[in-house]
């Protein structure tokens, strides 16, 4: 398992860094876009720590998304 | 104190100006830190809908129902330092399932606990942040507890930003210590067995986020978690499960912005997540929301509707016996059958000058049939359908 | 990016390099030994003049300024150096009682300067009721203009950017030199061997002829003129500098220049000059920076009393 996750780890990096490097340059002042709040990976703190609790303690996955789970009494 | 000041020429005001200005800008600003002071605060009402009366073997059918407080307070601590912090208050009651098991007819009936449960959860996280000029570094303390379970947990985690910002790197890692004290021991030798118990976490996590074109973006995330000490549930009858777990789940997010007129952006959001640990559950997540937000001078308004869809398959050791081998793992816990759950909701924020309120529904529905593959023939009455509402207000200065 | 400045070395260690951009010419004159470093300036002042003519150009339809002009009603998410850009132009505006408005580019839409011709009040109305940059809503992050406003900086962006030039070259560990961007010049410190740089101010009459040469050793020196654009009809100048009140240009004063700390301050503070007409002697005389100024009837007038060498 650990070698694998290495493996899948190692290949997510280099290949996102590829990806990266072939993307065509969009200047910073040309992102105006994509800073707007209506593009915010997450939605507001407080919303996404409950949503995500109550997900993680009704389903029988957690992690994901830039976070890690556990925390509670809710084993699923 | 008399002295009347003499005003400002031109010149000393625009020179001041000029002078914070014309020295090198630099062009590839990172993340910056942000300037104000928020406090947030959102009250949930979580209400599931009671267990089907003809499934349940006591008769005992009205389920969870909790209350939550959040209150956030996200503040500048220093320079370049930033501190964000949640304080968590809720009061659940209500009655679980103990176990599920498939009688003589091939029904699946489900024994509920029968007294109704009424516990407090308490919950704290802080989590500073060092903003630097090509990335972050922050880490996180939190600590949880209930009347029958304690928590700790810590970590840290960075980011950095490369070719002109174009990608931007993250990682981290986290550990958890949580601690059993199940109520009302002399019920049960699991519960007695449990007392004391510990289960312990870590989580890597590495990600990357990648401008795709001027409207959209990409994020992928990988975390991977360990858990290993006391992983069943010792509410739970004859819940006996592996004690260490290894998961991984890795995570696609999309952003795409969308116009459709003045004074309105909209951003199409696209999650996607795959799961899978070593009790053989495999999972998928698909999320979509559209961020509608309309822009006035001193307000702003903002809808999201949302659909989410959530597959997964059962674990290794799940089984519906009514007296299954004491030798083997086993469980009859729902959230380790095959099942799939479809959630809809719609949140609204309205926002004038500093002010913001906010109000949001969800709706989740969990059933077998909506695994849509592999699903098995067995009921699996324990599964939860719940009703989610928010309303919470912010101010930031 | 490819690359077109022209180097040549004019005396031992002073360096002429010249490019076109920003519409127009731009050179610089750098006092340096190595060649290499004075190329190495020579492109980065090439590369940063064009990202700023990017990011600011209004001719460009994804610079900066267009997509805020596009979106114009809708509040824009900014970056510091736009903030900071709007900002000053703000500090103009509030300085200047309204006169020097970056939202009175619209007036063009009125004025064709390559024929005497005056504008229609039928057609300059509705344009004046468009300007006013007290509508505004600038913060550090975001700026939000009405739907029918349309900003344009012209009337800094040059100077800001022979600033940031300035800036690059010192970066660099250049000291000596002066940069000109078609008028608009920054001196980065005095020649090599102590003495000043001798800043040549057009003559509003004859503009091709000095009218006198001002010993700058270190600062931004601009000119704001009736000269650059305009007419001439029925014994009038009609130049491209306008009142954003009423619409018509402004006529008190033939040119006026000033020297200050940077080629910004200089340009705005020259410009306000103008558009203040009359009054923008004593204004001038209370910022205590040297200037040279010219009125339409041929009178000048500067401060302090001996600075040039004519």
């Amino acid at each position: 398992m650990n070698k694998g996750i290495t493996r899948v780890a190692a290949g997510l990096l280099c290949g996102s860094l590829l990806l990266a490097s072939g993307c065509a340059q969009v200047a910073p002042w040309q992102r105006g876009h994509l800073g707007s709040d209506v593009m915010s990976w997450d939605s507001n703190a407080l919303k996404r720590s409950l949503d995500d609790h109550i997900h993680s303690s009704k389903e029988a996955s957690s992690g994901g998304f830039g976070a890690a789970g556990g925390g509670c009494g809710c084993n699923g | 104190m008399s002295q009347q000041q003499k005003p400002l020429t031109a010149f000393a005001v625009l020179s001041a100006a000029a002078a914070s200005m014309a020295l090198p800008v630099a062009d590839a600003q990172a993340e910056a830190r942000p300037d104000e002071r928020v406090i947030s605060y959102r009250n949930s009402q979580y209400q599931e809908d009671d267990a089907p009366a003809s499934r349940t073997f006591n008769g005992v059918t009205d389920r969870y129902s909790v209350n939550v407080h959040q209150l956030g307070f996200d503040t500048p601590i220093a320079d370049d330092w930033y501190l964000t912090s949640e304080l968590q208050y809720e009061t659940m009651s209500g009655a679980s399932p103990m176990q599920t098991y498939e009688n003589s007819d091939g029904q699946s009936v489900l024994v509920m606990s029968g007294a109704s449960i009424d516990d407090t959860r308490i919950d704290l996280k802080l989590a500073p942040t060092r903003y630097f000029e090509q990335g972050t570094v922050g880490g996180s303390v939190a600590i949880s507890s209930e009347n029958d379970y304690q928590s700790l947990a810590a970590g840290v985690n960075g980011s950095l930003a490369l070719f002109n910002d174009m990608a931007t790197l993250q990682g981290g890692v986290s550990l958890a210590h949580d601690t059993l004290s199940p109520t009302d021991p002399e019920l049960s030798t699991a519960r007695q067995q449990a007392d004391g118990a510990t289960k312990t976490t870590v989580s890597l996590f590495q990600g990357v986020s990648l401008v795709l074109n001027k409207d959209s973006a990409l994020n992928l995330g990988l975390v991977a978690t360990h858990s290993s000490g006391y992983l069943s549930d010792p509410y739970k009858t004859d819940d006996r499960r592996p004690d260490s777990r290894a998961m991984l789940a890795l995570s696609s997010r999309y952003r795409h912005y969308l116009r459709w007129g003045p004074g309105q952006e909209n951003g199409w959001h696209l999650d996607a997540r795959w799961y899978q640990d070593d009790w053989s559950v495999r999972s998928q997540t698909l999320t979509t929301r559209l961020v509608s937000r309309w822009t006035g001078v001193h307000w702003r308004f903002e809808l999201t509707p949302m659909l989410r869809y959530y597959r997964q398959s059962q674990a290794a050791f799940y089984g519906l016996e009514q007296t299954p081998d004491a030798n083997n793992p086993h469980s009859s816990d729902a959230r380790l059958s095959t099942y799939g759950a479809l959630a809809l909701g719609l949140s609204s924020e309205l926002g004038w000058k500093a002010w913001s309120l906010s109000l949001d529904y969800q709706t989740y529905d969990a059933s077998e049939g909506l695994a849509l593959v592999g699903d098995t023939d067995k009921e699996t009455p324990g599964l939860v359908d719940y009703q989610l509402f928010s309303l919470g207000v912010s101010y930031q200065y | 990016m490819v690359t077109r400045e022209v180097i040549q070395e004019v005396a031992e260690g002073l360096w002429r390099c010249h490019f076109t951009a920003l519409g127009g010419p731009c050179e610089l004159h750098l006092g340096c030994d190595d060649r290499r470093l004075t190329q190495q300036a020579a492109a980065a002042v090439e590369a940063e003049t064009r990202r700023i003519e990017a990011k600011y150009s209004r001719y460009q339809p994804d610079s900066v300024l267009s997509q805020l002009n596009a979106r114009a009603g809708l509040a824009c998410p900014i970056d510091a150096e736009t903030h900071q850009l709007l900002n000053f132009a703000w500090l103009c505006f509030q300085q200047s009682d309204g006169l020097f408005d970056i939202s009175s580019g619209v007036l063009q839409q009125a004025w064709d300067f390559r024929q005497p011709r005056l504008p229609e009040p039928q057609t300059l109305q509705p344009l004046l009721r468009r300007i006013g940059l007290e509508r505004m809503q600038l913060q550090s992050d975001q700026v939000q203009i009405p739907a029918d406003m349309e900003l344009d900086l012209g009337g800094l962006g040059k100077e800001y950017a022979v600033d940031r030039a300035a800036a690059v070259c010192q970066q660099l560990g250049i000291r000596s030199g002066l940069i000109d961007f078609g008028g608009d010049i920054q001196v980065l410190g005095p020649k090599a061997d102590g003495s000043p740089w001798l800043v040549a101010v057009r003559n509003p009459a004859q503009p091709d002829q000095p009218l006198a040469g001002l010993p700058v050793y270190q600062g931004g020196v601009a000119s704001s003129g009736n000269y650059e654009r305009g007419f001439d009809l029925d014994g009038r100048r009609y130049c491209h500098i306008l009142n954003p009140r009423t619409g018509y240009p402004v006529d008190y004063w033939a040119s006026v220049t000033v020297v200050s700390g940077s080629a910004l301050l200089a340009g705005c503070l020259s410009t306000i000059a103008m558009l203040k007409q009359a009054t923008a002697l004593a204004w001038l005389q209370q910022q205590k920076q040297a200037f040279l100024a010219v009125t339409t009837d041929g009178r000048q007038h500067r401060w302090p009393d001996q600075p040039s060498v004519e």
